[in-house]
């Protein structure tokens, strides 16, 4: 008896030493497919968990139907970094602003980086990059110290900057502006305009009226308008007077006038051609919960697919080439899953990404 | 269990236990050394037969850690130490200033009770107290309860938390001095300074008063070592310094008639830096936390005869807290301001021999304002009255209790969360099978559950008032033996317990679309197994070996969904073994103690992917120390040298831990 407690008592404190001894064994990074060996097929971002570290970049073959690993890191032997907010292509190019590292990493198409540039203030603190769009050369991007800012695509430097308001979030071009969504961050009703910046002289022209919090989609539809979801102020919170009610808006902005209209309600959006596909749901109104498909033309909603399979809707894209609609679901604790259907609603692929899969980034040429 | 104990702190025990009967002054705050039962300690108690420590004879798993054991460790604070107990696991965010929670048997932090000096110390807002705010200078004995302790004459609160740990403070050992003094320096790596004071003095035969008061700084600017990817970098922690002052003052009287009379005063300011998680490209850290926290707390105790008893306390709790940071947006400068107001009465009796019952009836006031936008101003009021009973029998003994909970909740704008009430059952039963031996089989079950805090219930946006408590059920069978096994193997510790918990209704922040929310999904299982082992062994005549090893097995599975991605993976940060050990060589020139910590990969998400993997890690410790005298002067000197393998593990992903680090104090008692 004796001697087996001892010997319990010092396998414990071997195996201490054992976990000490084998805490070394590096991991393997999965296998990547190079995008070059495919025709067509979309880049997939997921953003990863605050603090977490674990953002990456995933290339999905839309001919073969098949998702390869983390592009970047095997393509640079580190990770991308804290935070993957936005990814952007433009001519040959890769562009992702990284928010929580505070950088923007400028990758060619198999994503090996060609530049980092850490983006930081006058006094030192990290501005927190957050959502880009590109035209003319350049790519110009949005940041938490209010400001957005250029940089050529040539000599890949910052060649400007202008200060539009309050936590900016997504922005889009048209017209020779700049719409970029102030968003509503610290939740007290501030955050209701979308900043026009004239992008010659890239300064702040005026602010339109939006419905509160819009926030990560400002987009150009193909029709030529400004597309922008207004998050609203999380309608029916116990408590809150219906009156009072802002629920998750689509507007459109007419870029010759400027003039704000109202869609449709929405919390995800994504066009292709007159096809508006809209993901909807309110917190506190889970009966509201609904996906469809807008005819910009006649105003028609037709149902699209059915939500009940997902936890926490996350991503909507369309495939140019092929109609195909990628939806992302990002539930608790877990990677992603992404479901392509086809422009009908029938599924047609189903793949796993990794943590908070926020973009679709696909390639056409 | 109990862990790193030899025979002079057991015979401390039996002789508090010796000392209590007749005065309350007894336990020895003296030179706490554990060193070969020096004569002075043991003069005029004379023990005959160990007394078996709680952990062997309680109903329910119970870990105790006297003062001795505590120093030996080298351990700065509360939560050092709390990581030696079995079926725990310390959340330590790194650094001195680094936040420290403490969970036991995987149920969350939130589910664990911390109390002091009798009185539990709550906070609203978030539900988990930082255990690093306390010091373990001034700490006499830690005891963590998982499950039904044996203590029925205790406040309802005790009885209102899966687990337990309960700190108390030393109550000085005059002996014949009329004063006592104790001045120790505290120094180490990272620019650690800790100097602190106590000081008793007798007032008259029956009453005491004493202060403690320290100071503790510290850069905390540590170099680690990460792998990004296939690149190994070297950096340094910035932003992580601490500097704190910590002061109490308390009275004790013995007012006659069987009544006793504690007060007590606290007093806690701090400030230090959050240096956050490590980001990759990004060392910026500038967020500060300023604290300060004030209690003062009354307990009263009188006994109407041997058969009827009755405890009352009454305390006042204010919490300050100020969050900043510059962000490249501007300066952010969050407030944020708790109080607790709490009353208690415990009525005990003892009709028949053996039997015993109490009823303990408990109120509880909190409120919490914050500067934040859309603060709702919560208040709540909690009514907690606990009906217990215990058969005691010399074979076996039997614990009952039934605990009733009613919480209602006011808030200034918007809809508070609807009043709850519930009722919660304990029982455990602590049997010896065969009365000439000390070999003894426990059985304990506990359902309880935890409220939603303020935060989970009121906080901006994620908030939810729609949730329901989080509750768990507690299953444990063990048994326990203790004894003398040869005249080497002096004595022989073990205990042996399986258990079983589900949580329902978890409560987590879940994303639903762009909105994160708190809301009840989640069931837990979990099996889990706690060994303990400690034995004492005489090597030579003024020579000791004290040995012990506590090894854990738990797995604690996501049982919400069988068709999620999480179904049956290993919750986050939850080990599947641990475990720890100790020696100590106790020789007549100095005394030596090795202690290890150890677990084995955890994930840092629910899902068990292996890009969620945390490394195993054990952390080593050697300290060193002797103690000097002459007259009525000791002078007690130590050195510590920790985590000895020098490895920056993690136990948060990305707070990497600081590596190999030394301590020295010195203390000198009068």
């Amino acid at each position: 008896m004796k001697n087996y407690w001892y010997k319990t008592a010092l396998a414990a404190v071997v195996l201490g030493l054992c976990a000490a001894c084998n805490d070394d064994d590096e991991e393997t990074l999965p296998p990547t497919l190079p995008p070059s060996e495919t025709t067509h097929g979309c880049y997939v971002l997921n953003t990863g968990n605050w603090g977490g570290n674990d953002a990456t970049i995933q290339y999905f073959d839309a001919e073969n139907f098949s998702i390869g690993g983390d592009l970047f890191g095997s393509a640079n032997g580190t990770e991308l970094g804290d935070l993957g907010q936005d990814l952007c292509l433009y001519g040959s190019k890769l562009y992702a602003t990284v928010s929580g590292s505070s950088k923007l990493e400028v990758m060619d198409r198999d994503c090996k980086v060609i530049k980092t540039i850490p983006l930081r203030a006058d006094d030192g603190t990290p501005v927190e990059p957050r959502y880009m769009t590109a035209c003319d050369g350049c790519v110009y991007f949005t940041a938490y110290d209010g400001t957005v800012s250029r940089l050529d695509t040539a000599t890949l430097e910052i060649t400007g900057k202008v200060v539009v308001g309050a936590y900016p979030e997504a922005l889009t071009n048209a017209n020779g502006k700049l719409y970029v969504n102030l968003s509503d961050y610290n939740f007290d009703g501030t955050g209701t305009s979308v900043a026009v910046v004239d992008l010659a002289s890239l300064t702040k022209t005026k602010e339109i009226n939006v419905k509160q919090n819009p926030y990560t989609q400002c987009f150009t539809g193909d029709d030529g308008y400004v597309y922008v979801v207004s998050n609203g102020n999380y309608a029916g919170t116990p408590g809150m007077p219906e009156d009072q009610w802002v629920y998750g808006t689509l507007q459109r902005i007419d870029p010759s006038t400027d003039r704000v209209e109202d869609v449709c309600r929405a919390t995800y959006a994504a066009n292709h051609g007159c096809k508006m596909y809209v993901l909807y749901s309110e917190y506190y109104l889970p009966e509201t919960k609904r996906a469809f498909v807008l005819d910009l033309n006649t105003g028609e909603k037709t149902d699209f697919i059915d939500l009940d399979g997902f936890s926490s809707l996350n991503a909507i894209g369309v495939n140019p080439t092929t109609g195909d609609v990628y939806v992302a679901d990002a539930p608790y604790g877990a990677n992603s899953t992404v479901r392509v259907y086809d422009a009908q609603g029938n599924l047609k692929n189903t793949f796993e990404a990794g943590y908070s899969t926020s973009k679709f980034v696909f390639v056409t040429e | 269990m109990v862990k790193r104990r030899t025979d002079s702190c057991r015979r401390r025990v039996s002789m508090c236990l010796v000392a209590m009967c007749g005065s309350l002054l007894a336990i020895a705050q003296v030179p706490a050394d554990s060193v070969n039962g020096k004569p002075h300690e043991m003069s005029g108690v004379t023990v005959t037969e160990r007394r078996l420590p709680v952990s062997l004879t309680a109903g329910a798993p119970v870990q105790r850690m006297e003062k001795a054991e505590l120093e030996r460790m080298g351990a700065l604070d509360v939560s050092d130490a709390v990581r030696h107990f079995s079926g725990v696991s310390v959340k330590d965010y790194g650094g001195i200033g680094g936040m420290k929670t403490v969970s036991v048997r995987s149920l969350g932090a939130q589910h664990t009770a911390v109390s002091y000096d009798g009185v539990a110390v709550g906070d609203c807002q978030s539900g988990q107290v930082d255990i690093s705010r306390f010091s373990l200078d001034n700490v006499s004995a830690l005891t963590l309860t998982i499950g039904q302790g044996d203590d029925i004459f205790q406040p309802a609160k005790a009885l209102a938390s899966a687990g337990v740990l309960s700190i108390e403070t030393g109550k000085p050992d005059f002996g014949a001095a009329s004063f006592r003094l104790a001045a120790r320096v505290k120094s180490g790596s990272f620019g650690l300074a800790n100097p602190s004071l106590f000081w008793a003095v007798r007032l008259g035969g029956k009453a005491g008063l004493s202060f403690y008061g320290d100071y503790l700084r510290a850069d905390g600017i540590y170099p680690f070592e990460y792998v990004n990817g296939t690149r190994r970098i070297k950096a340094k922690r910035n932003n992580s310094d601490i500097q704190a002052y910590r002061g109490e003052a308390n009275f004790y009287a013995s007012l006659g008639d069987g009544q006793d009379l504690r007060a007590k005063l606290y007093l806690f300011h701090s400030e230090r830096g959050l240096p956050g998680s490590v980001i990759y490209d990004n060392p910026y850290a500038a967020e500060r936390l300023h604290g300060r926290n004030y209690f003062g707390q009354l307990n009263y105790e009188v006994s109407f005869s041997p058969k009827w008893k009755l405890k009352a306390a009454g305390k006042f709790n204010y919490v300050w807290n100020r969050d900043t940071d510059k962000e490249a947006a501007g300066m952010r400068d969050d407030r944020f301001r708790q109080t607790e107001t709490y009353l208690t009465a415990t009525l005990w009796s003892e009709p028949l021999r053996g039997l015993s019952f109490s009823l303990a009836q408990d109120f509880a006031y909190n409120d919490l304002s914050t500067t934040l936008s859309n603060c709702q101003y919560p208040e709540r009021y909690t009514v907690l009255t606990a009906l217990s009973a215990q058969y005691w029998h010399p074979v076996f003994r039997i614990t009952a209790s039934l605990l009733n909970t009613y919480i209602t909740e006011n808030v200034r704008t918007g809809t508070a969360a609807d009043d709850r009430q519930r009722l919660s059952p304990a029982v455990s039963l602590s049997w010896r099978p065969l009365p000439s031996t000390a070999w003894r089989l426990r059985a304990s079950y506990k359902d309880i559950f935890r409220m939603p805090t303020f935060n989970d219930l009121y906080y901006r946006l994620i908030g939810n008032t729609r949730l329901r408590p989080e509750c768990t059920r507690q299953w444990n069978v063990g048994t326990t033996w203790g004894g003398r096994v040869s005249p080497v193997v002096e004595t022989l510790d073990v205990s042996v317990d399986a258990y079983y918990n589900k949580v329902k209704d978890k409560i987590v922040a879940v994303p639903t679309m762009f909105v994160w929310k708190m809301s009840n999904v989640g069931e837990v299982e979990t099996v889990g197994v706690d060994i303990n082992v400690s034995a004492g062994i005489r090597v030579a005549k003024s020579m000791r070996l004290g040995l012990s090893g506590a090894y854990n097995f738990m797995q604690a599975e996501d049982v919400t969904d069988r068709d999620s991605k999480l179904w049956r993976n290993q919750i986050a940060y939850t080990p599947r073994h641990s475990g720890s050990g100790s020696l100590t060589w106790e020789t007549p020139w100095v005394d030596v103690a090795y202690n290890v910590v150890f677990a084995s990969e955890r994930y840092r998400m629910p899902q068990n992917s292996a890009d969620n993997r945390i490394r195993p890690y054990s952390d080593h410790s050697l300290s060193a120390f002797r103690t000097f005298r002459w007259g009525r002067h000791a002078l007690r000197l130590q050195a510590d040298a920790l985590n000895l393998g020098g490895k920056n593990y993690e136990i948060v992903r990305f707070y990497p831990m600081p590596g190999r680090n030394y301590k020295f104090t010195v203390t000198y008692y009068l």
